[in-house]
């Protein structure tokens, strides 16, 4: 088994609790870390970073990816988009690797029980998919806050969590498809209706016939589902949903921004436990260099003569082809857009 | 300034002191046993501490200098000029957050060792050796080991070890207490600086490091060494007490379950102090999000070490408690029995209710959390309007509510009886005991069974519940709240109390345990 997730290193404390989380279930599974960042060997010493004691068995770094033009298709992503962006490339290159069976967790994630049962889902189908939202509320807040600006606007999938079987024909072909949107347009852009990763996967359902959507509760609880989902501790310690699943994996959406915490208080509705596994990861944040690494600025966000690079930048280097012809790798022109247009 | 008296009833009465939240998130202060506000006033506001989830003592004084520089209770300023100066009670934003997931034991967290006394520091262990000599008054002797000082402190185990003394002074037995000196929540798991205060038959004789306490007992001919006996091992270094053990004397030991340290850190098994855990499987989920989990490892191990080396006698004051504990440690070298704190022998029957009157309900021992104060609160806001019921709060701590009349009752050595007289005196028909974490014994259970009460309780509240299992016409053991509630609405729990009281209320006398009584019969 393949677990891979995707990030920009002021992320790195997340995607260690991840990995640490993954490992402590399936020690023998392969975790790859894909960086979408650049980090010079003062940056490691500075921020304690060595790749060889990490919980991560392949560090693989955005430009190493075999993909046409990787600095210029980089330079039309902010971070969000092109960690994202990353996520489908990287997938297919697993696939060229020879990985079968393969899982991308977003780095926001944590394993609270052994993944088992998604090997065996594997075996029967080729893609899983996991919905934001299980059940609906008639609750006005809920419908509002997680319909409509939620799942509605986003998608309907939530691609935190992704699982193929790249031997089953759907599985290659779903990552062949997805890594190539995701390669041309993988943009946050609500007015053309894009949402990065995730609107794409809307299609999966007329696209493919060999998918399954994982309607277990334990998977992929969220600040966006806990208005459905009531976690409690069994007897032996183990944190269930409903008083029936186990808790398989946890999602700190909107974690950095408050947003998350604030969204967990206002669906839990008087349970603590959601509340108990917050104060856990941000315990476990704190313990994994979150002070130093969450302010680090994202290096693909300047050029390479230090000058931030603008937003108008980025969108007209996204739209003008000639521009792409003309500069390859963007980042080494001195402010050549502004000049250029 | 004011005096401290007036700045009490100020606080008090103000509403922003919330006992049970203090007590709840200062686990040396619930560990103590002292009246919250008392400490608030005395020292916890200079120590940083919250006196309720509604006013920040840091905040407040951080955002107004003036009144740092004054000295003055930053909660009194607010009260008697602040809040009417429109300052801020705390920044607006942190109150979501504190009303959940702050309610944890930070000062756990902080892991402070804070020092509990400082008595003059003994050089050397030949001036130990001269002080042991002076102030010893027997020749045979016992050590004695718990967490703090027995002197100073008043509550269950400090109460136990103090008849201890007393109880071994008047058999010619000398008593030599050993405690840590400085407050640790956890054991003390390196070997460092560690320092034990001495009591010699009841007076402090100083602080000495453990190699001097062991060199010092050595050489303390020709006294003799009858038993080691280990209440508590609370911020205590397990190998000092191995070395007694094996060093000093040819002694078994005993070591008694007055809680379930042993098992964890968090010894009423409540994890993160939310919610009874039952001491799961250290791999378990509960214990990765505990906030007292890692912790817990460490200590299992070097309890798991210390039991397998040593042979003591394990004493746990119920039989529940013993189980619980076998369960969970399990060393199987060791001998465990069962001996009750108190016995109760049934004498005769009071008075029954007068039937006319309301039933009343009292919530026996400390307003806090795992005693089940919030459940209490509900329970009389829900039937605030049925006249059936009126409410009681016995407790030398005031739990701030309306709702309930508080009768102050302070239990102590020298009054062991308070408890049950003030039942009795105001004619209590209910004793609402609602630990929502094992009870390893409850003195209040047999106070509450004394005075003639029937009992409700939950079934995770230890002792109490098994005393219930095994003698359900006494009370009740509820599953949870819900069932709580119906049980007041519906007309059942009046005649279940006028049943129990059917040829008057009963009556026991309170038998205390007395080891040298025991061992001379």
């Amino acid at each position: 088994m393949d677990i891979y997730t995707s990030i920009s290193i002021n992320y790195l404390p997340k995607a260690r609790i991840l990995a640490k989380s993954v490992k402590k279930f399936h020690p023998e599974w392969t975790f790859h870390l894909l960086i979408s960042d650049r980090l010079t060997d003062k940056d490691k010493s500075a921020w304690d970073i060595d790749f060889n004691k990490e919980p991560f068995d392949r560090v693989v770094w955005i430009d190493s990816l075999d993909v046409d033009n990787v600095y210029g298709w980089i330079f039309k992503h902010t971070v969000v988009e092109q960690c994202t962006a990353g996520k489908g490339v990287f997938l297919q290159q697993l696939i060229k690797e020879g990985a079968e069976k393969i899982i991308y967790l977003d780095p926001d994630i944590a394993v609270f029980n052994q993944l088992n049962p998604l090997v065996d889902l594997l075996d029967d189908h080729a893609i899983l998919l996991t919905p934001h939202l299980l059940d609906f509320s008639n609750v006005h807040q809920s419908i509002l806050e997680n319909e409509i600006q939620g799942t509605l606007r986003h998608g309907t999938f939530n691609l935190g969590f992704l699982a193929i079987n790249s031997k089953k024909d759907d599985g290659k072909q779903f990552a062949d498809w997805w890594g190539s949107r995701l390669y041309n347009y993988c943009y946050a852009d609500y007015d053309s209706g894009l949402f990065t990763d995730q609107k794409w996967c809307d299609l999966v359902p007329s696209y493919f016939k060999d998918f399954h959507v994982i309607r277990d509760p334990g998977y992929n609880t969220a600040s966006w589902n806990l208005d459905k989902r009531f976690l409690s501790f069994t007897d032996g310690g183990r944190i269930q949903i409903n008083y029936k699943y186990p808790l398989r994996f946890y999602h700190f959406t909107g974690c950095d921004s408050g947003a998350g915490l604030y969204m967990t208080q206002r669906y839990s509705n008087g349970n603590q436990v959601p509340l108990e596994i917050w104060a856990w990861y941000q315990r476990q944040l704190k313990a994994n260099g979150q002070e130093i690494l969450r302010n680090q600025k994202w290096s693909y966000d300047y050029y390479n003569n230090g000058v931030k690079i603008t937003n108008d930048d980025r969108q007209i280097y996204r739209q003008r082809k000639d521009l792409q012809e003309a500069f390859p790798n963007p980042f080494n022109s001195s402010n050549p857009i502004k000049h250029i247009a | 300034m004011l005096a401290k008296w007036k700045e009490y009833r100020i606080i008090k009465k103000s509403g922003l002191f919330d006992p049970a939240y203090y007590l709840l998130n200062n686990p040396d202060v619930r560990n103590a046993d002292v009246d919250p506000l008392s400490h608030f006033i005395k020292q916890g506001w200079k120590e940083g501490r919250q006196p309720s989830a509604i006013f920040d003592t840091n905040f407040y004084l951080q955002k107004n200098p003036d009144v740092n520089h004054s000295g003055i209770n930053p909660l009194i300023h607010y009260l008697k000029h602040g809040k009417k100066e429109g300052r801020a009670a705390k920044q607006i934003d942190q109150i979501a957050k504190t009303e959940n997931a702050n309610l944890f034991a930070a000062s756990f967290e902080a892991n402070n060792s804070t020092p509990i006394i400082t008595p003059d520091r003994i050089e050397s262990s030949k001036q130990l050796l001269d002080k042991l000599q002076q102030y010893l008054k027997y020749n045979d002797y016992i050590i004695s080991i718990s967490h703090d000082t027995y002197i100073n402190n008043i509550g269950g185990v400090q109460l136990m070890v103090s008849s201890e003394q007393s109880a071994a002074n008047a058999h010619g037995i000398s008593y030599l207490h050993l405690h840590p000196n400085t407050f640790k929540p956890t054991l003390v798991l390196e070997n460092g600086s560690f320092y034990i205060s001495v009591n010699c038959d009841g007076k402090n004789i100083g602080i000495i490091d453990d190699e001097g306490l062991l060199a010092a007992l050595k050489q303390l001919k020709p006294r003799k060494l009858m038993d080691v006996y280990i209440h508590h091992t609370m911020g205590f270094y397990l190998n000092v007490i191995y070395r007694i053990l094996n060093e000093i004397g040819d002694v078994k030991g005993r070591f008694w379950l007055h809680d379930n340290f042993s098992i964890c850190p968090s010894f009423y098994l409540l994890r993160n102090d939310v919610e009874y855990c039952g001491g799961p499987d250290i791999d378990s989920n509960a214990c990765l999000i505990c906030r007292y989990g890692e912790i817990r490892r460490k200590q299992q191990s070097a309890f798991k070490e210390f039991f397998s080396e040593t042979h003591m006698e394990v004493r746990a004051p119920s039989s529940f408690t013993l189980e619980l504990w076998k369960e969970k440690v399990l060393p199987e070298r060791l001998s465990g029995i069962v001996v009750p704190l108190l016995e109760l022998k049934w004498t005769g029957k009071m008075l029954p209710r007068n039937k006319k009157d309301p039933v009343r309900i009292g919530f026996v021992g400390f307003p806090v959390n795992h005693k089940g104060w919030p459940a209490w609160l509900r329970l009389m806001e829900k039937n605030a309007n049925d006249e059936r019921y009126k409410y009681y709060h016995l407790s030398s701590s005031y739990g701030n509510s309306d709702e309930c009349t508080w009768i102050n009752v302070a239990v102590s050595e020298k009054d062991r009886l308070a408890m049950v007289k003030a039942l009795q005196n105001n004619k209590i028909d209910i004793a609402f005991l609602w630990s929502l974490c094992p009870e390893s014994f409850s003195f209040t259970l047999h106070e509450s069974l004394a005075a003639g009460c029937y009992l409700i309780t939950n079934k995770n509240s230890g002792n109490i519940q098994d005393y219930l299992k095994k003698n359900p016409a006494r009370g009740l053991v509820l599953d949870n709240e819900q069932d709580l509630f119906k049980l007041f609405s519906g007309d059942e729990l009046i005649s279940y109390v006028n049943t129990y009281q059917k040829n008057g209320k009963p009556q026991a006398e309170l038998i205390f345990f007395n080891e040298f009584e025991e061992s001379e019969n």
